[in-house]
């Protein structure tokens, strides 16, 4: 589990060759597990690059894709909106932690042409 | 300060020493009436107070709390969060969003499971406000609701029914106060 800092998760799919990928396959396949150890090094990278407050990559494997926790909500908006720039997509939802309850509750992303929504 | 003790803050007038409260319990303030000091919680269900909330310093530390539907449109700012679950809300016929900022912050003290609620500044004027209030009431039996009010003659009888509910005036909180 994150620290009690990390108020929102999102996860940034993999790239089009590594999605939807069993644990099966991919121990026959090393090239694709170099491919996504890469994919998940430079989102850190542009994470460290991009991100004003504290983050975290998750090291756990997701069959969706890299797992981030982040601080801010602006930093969180930044991240979403830049999506273009870095040519990756992120999967339209998105959690945030509530400090009074301590539920992860999940919402859906929705992007509109004024820039995104939550439903 | 006495975790089973909880002071909630109405919009109405409140002559009593806000910093003292703070030293007493936690303290839920409803909407931004009150911001000359920082608390640890503030409830909302307006846009705009909202609005003038997260553009106010005093506020940079306070866990405001929205009902899910204003929560959605300022999700990306970390002081919000949601509202819990609230099991009064029920009573009263109204949805979460339809309630006033001092409804929801009474309820919340209640899901806080505090033992003993102290109502400074609760506006009982309105009438809407005064129904939903004794729906409330009506419906809680573990906590203790005092409502504090300036030093008055003239006594209140609307609680009168209500075996968890006293009406005392600022002397009599600060016996309390100074006892605890």
């Amino acid at each position: 589990m994150p620290n009690n800092n990390y108020k929102y998760h999102m996860t940034v799919r993999w790239p089009a060759t590594c999605r939807n990928r069993s644990y099966e396959i991919l121990k026959e396949r090393p090239d694709l597990v170099e491919q996504m150890n890469h994919f998940r090094q430079k989102v850190d990278r542009v994470c460290k690059l991009i991100l004003r407050k504290g983050y975290r990559v998750d090291s756990n494997h997701d069959l969706q894709g890299v797992n981030i926790w982040l601080e801010s909500g602006q930093d969180v908006y930044d991240f979403i909106i830049r999506q273009p720039e870095f040519e990756w997509e992120i999967v339209p939802e998105l959690s945030t932690v509530n400090r009074l309850t301590g539920e992860l509750r999940k919402w859906e992303i929705v992007y509109t042409p004024s820039g995104i929504t939550i439903a | 300060m006495n975790p089973e003790n909880c002071v909630v803050i109405g919009p109405a007038v409140l002559q009593y020493d806000k910093d003292a409260l703070l030293a007493f319990a936690d303290v839920i303030l409803a909407g931004n009436a009150h911001k000359t000091n920082e608390v640890p919680y503030a409830t909302v269900s307006s846009e705009t107070r909202l609005q003038d909330m997260l553009n106010s310093p005093v506020f940079r530390n306070t866990t405001i709390l929205a009902p899910d539907s204003l929560y959605r449109k300022y999700v990306f700012f970390e002081q919000i969060d949601c509202l819990p679950s609230l099991p009064a809300v029920k009573n009263t016929g109204k949805k979460t969003d339809e309630l006033s900022e001092q409804s929801l912050a009474l309820m919340l003290a209640q899901w806080m499971d505090k033992k003993h609620i102290y109502l400074f500044g609760y506006d009982i004027e309105n009438l809407d406000e005064r129904a939903v209030l004794l729906s409330i009431m009506g419906s809680n039996n573990f906590a203790h609701i005092y409502y504090v009010r300036k030093p008055n003659p003239s006594k209140i009888r609307l609680f009168d029914s209500y075996e968890n509910v006293s009406v005392i005036d600022y002397k009599q909180f600060d016996k309390i106060r100074n006892a605890k």
